[in-house]
């Protein structure tokens, strides 16, 4: 299984962090979570496997992300040639000053491979060609990842027929996300690897106090089993909130005092849920993180709703006036607008 | 009967290397069989004894203890007692697991026995108080542990075998031994590099020995040290299957330092010294990083001691041949980097023969140096020499690694 496999028309994505974090968590049972910093020789070996026993990749390049991979297994340089000669050109992302070495880096003389401030190499072409339509190429991981969920997400947009009435607004469309977990494995780890990231850098503090997941319907439980073993923290699940259903279980036996709690939601669009959660968890004495999504639907610029304000929702694609209409996703009331 | 531990004694790696495995041959030899005692005056003398054991000599004895039980093909017997004098030796190898390896235990709550050794569990149970710190636990790591061995199978050169194994043990090793490596600045700082470390000499061992290597990893106010042993074939087998390549020759340097003559010891055993050097000498030769690199890295990265220990002798090495191993290092470099480069740049001619020859040529001349200073020194004062030599032969690899707390 490879889950951040990602094509794009002249080249194929991996993240080989995303990867060891599969091999270290999954297919090994070593609790370390998203905190394991170190590229082991088994992950690269599956990389090798897949990209070996696909006969559709036409791409003749292949890129490596090596974001927050701070250590190599020795003698592992080898498997990664290995994946070159299969005919491939290869493009490093993201090496961080302590794993040059290990990848000998200098032993390519290409003057296109240019030192950071940090010694690091944002982008590393590993090969020593004068002229390439390689350089041309803008990677970015997050924006390939990006393009790559929407393109995803689309299949399952599906419009209503009539007006839904949801939370006192009207959707045009809805957003099967339970069937882009179901169907869209493994990618999804890859976009949930990605949320945990997400929350790690935003309450890094916050997380040596073991703040609780807390799940809120049936997808949501899911992301949440995934993302406690990836941010090795403990998980709450409070049933049946949704913006119609007002079905509340008994909260006493769980004791709320002085603890934190992060909600974790697949879709937040008005936020309804959230905030119902938000304040069952204020009511019991709990302290509220923050909330974290799959999707969230940006009806504020970004200005109206700043990145410290508590109800700012983190995801790993947001759907906002740039991508809307393309994904057919529209909420509007029974009001007239007034220039009509 | 040979005790084990003997009152007022502190039972260290050298103590076993030097004392204990002389005992073991006079017992067998007068009685033919072997049996050992957990302390010298048993229920005797309990209010004036004294009795303490070196946390990481345990992978030693289990080891010794798995060959004498494999060639009586049954296990050892060990008379247990328990007493004011034992009860806190018996304590801490109790909560270090080392009855549960050695025993026969089943229980998969516990670490698997191996059968080694035979003892009165009725003694075991109702300890003080004091708990060690729960990661100074004795391990066990065998091949034929989840299911590495058929795993291991689905590759076909050897590199690749060692490469998967290790990736391998560095999962199940961070579990082991992670938190102890963050309890000492040297070893938090690089603690990926020394789980990696740990798991390539683990898998040194159990590739050579084919069945159990034993590690413990202990840490106190002064040092981080581990020790790990194995039953395999020893060096001087494994290095007979490697082939000759244009770089390296089997046995050229040893056959050299044979000639040199400079310790008056035994042939064998001196044989059994030369075999190292010319272990750690076909290491620096080779084009992955390997024992070679370890071991420089341990002493000259982090200002450690490295013992290496095989059959009859053992090897300290440490920052007093610094002068030495830095020169050595440098070489290794330089040569490694030209393997690097033939290997990132795909570089099929021959270009860098003449250099690697070169380098190789120097590095054997600073090979020859290093064993001539040690052998020197040696001969001036064996006590404070780098060099350790015993008359019996514990077979296997037997590792220490000492990381002092910055």
């Amino acid at each position: 299984m490879v889950i951040s496999f990602i094509e794009s028309p002249l080249f194929i994505y991996f993240n080989l962090h995303a990867e060891e974090v599969i091999s270290s968590n999954y297919l090994n049972d070593d609790n370390q979570g998203i905190y394991i910093s170190s590229l082991q020789f088994e992950t690269i070996n599956r990389v090798y496997n897949f990209i070996k026993d696909s006969d559709t990749i036409v791409q003749k390049c292949i890129v490596l992300d090596f974001n927050y991979i701070e250590h190599i297994q020795v003698n592992i340089l080898k498997k990664i040639i290995e994946i070159r000669d299969l005919n491939f050109k290869l493009i490093f992302l993201n090496i961080s000053e302590r794993i040059i070495d290990s990848l000998s880096l200098m032993n390519i003389d290409n003057e296109k491979n240019i030192l950071t401030e940090e010694k690091a190499y944002e982008i590393f072409y590993f090969f020593a060609d004068t002229e390439s339509s390689l350089y041309e190429l803008e990677v970015k991981g997050d924006k390939l990842f990006y393009d790559e969920f929407k393109k995803r997400l689309k299949n399952y947009v599906v419009e209503y027929q009539k007006p839904h009435a949801s939370s006192f607004v009207y959707l045009h469309s809805f957003i099967d996300l339970k069937k882009v977990i179901s169907n869209e494995r493994p990618f999804i780890y890859y976009a949930l690897y990605r949320l945990a990231v997400k929350i790690k850098s935003k309450w890094s503090k916050q997380l040596s106090h073991n703040p609780i997941l807390v799940g809120q319907s049936l997808t949501s439980t899911f992301i949440v089993s995934v993302l406690s073993k990836l941010l090795k923290l403990d998980i709450l699940i409070f049933d049946k909130i949704g913006p119609i259903t007002k079905l509340y279980k008994k909260l006493e036996k769980h004791n709320f005092e002085n603890r934190e709690y992060i909600v974790v939601s697949d879709l937040v669009c008005l936020g309804t849920e959230v905030k119902i959660t938000k304040n069952l968890i204020e009511f019991s004495g709990g302290k509220y993180l923050g909330n974290v999504s799959l999707v969230k639907v940006e009806t504020l610029t970004r200005d109206d709703i700043k990145l410290d304000n508590v109800d700012r929702t983190i995801s790993v694609f947001s759907i906002t006036e740039n991508n809307n209409q393309e994904l057919k996703y529209y909420i509007y009331t029974n009001l007239k607008s007034l220039d009509e | 009967m040979i005790s084990i531990l003997k009152n007022n004694q502190n039972f260290t790696p050298y103590v076993f290397y030097s004392i204990f495995l002389k005992e073991i041959v006079e017992s067998i030899n007068e009685n033919g069989y072997l049996m050992f005692k957990l302390v010298e005056f048993g229920d005797e003398r309990e209010f004036d004894s004294n009795y303490r054991i070196e946390p990481i000599t345990i992978p030693l004895l289990l080891s010794l203890s798995e060959q004498l039980s494999k060639y009586y093909k049954e296990p050892i017997e060990l008379l247990l007692y328990k007493n004011n004098a034992t009860k806190k030796v018996l304590n801490f190898l109790y909560k270090s697991d080392f009855f549960y390896v050695a025993g026969n235990n089943k229980n998969s709550l516990y670490p698997l026995g191996r059968n080694i050794l035979k003892f009165e569990e009725s003694f075991l149970g109702d300890f003080i108080k004091k708990d060690p710190r729960p990661e100074h636990r004795v391990r066990c790591y065998s091949i034929t542990d989840y299911e590495l061995s058929s795993k291991m199978q689905k590759y076909k050169s050897e590199d690749e075998r060692r490469d998967f194994l290790i990736s391998e043990y560095v999962y199940i090793v961070r579990d082991h031994f992670q938190e102890l490596l963050f309890d000492n600045t040297n070893t938090s700082a690089r603690a990926d590099y020394y789980v990696e470390l740990l798991s390539e000499l683990i898998t040194n061992g159990v590739l050579h020995s084919k069945s159990n290597t034993f590690a413990l990893m202990f840490v106190n106010k002064f040092s981080t040290k581990f020790s790990i042993s194995d039953n395999g074939i020893g060096f001087e087998e494994s290095l007979k299957s490697k082939s000759e390549s244009f770089l390296y020759k089997p046995f050229e340097l040893k056959n050299k330092i044979d000639e040199l003559k400079i310790l008056n010891i035994n042939s064998k055993i001196l044989n059994n010294l030369h075999v190292l050097f010319e272990t750690l000498y076909y290491s620096a030769l080779k084009d992955r990083r390997g024992l070679f690199d370890l071991m420089i890295s341990v002493v000259l990265g982090s200002n450690g001691y490295f013992r290496l220990h095989s059959d009859n002798s053992q090897i300290i090495i440490s920052n007093r041949m610094h002068k030495e191993l830095k020169e050595l290092s440098l070489l290794r470099d330089n040569l490694f980097n030209i393997h690097r480069d033939i290997l990132v740049n795909n570089l099929i001619d021959n270009q860098f023969n003449e250099k690697m020859l070169e380098i190789k040529n120097d590095l054997m001349v600073s090979f020859l140096n290093l064993y001539k200073k040690i052998c020197n020194k040696y001969n001036n004062d064996y006590r404070y020499s780098s060099i350790r030599f015993n008359n019996v032969k514990f077979r296997g690899v037997h590792i220490e690694v000492e990381i002092p707390i910055s």
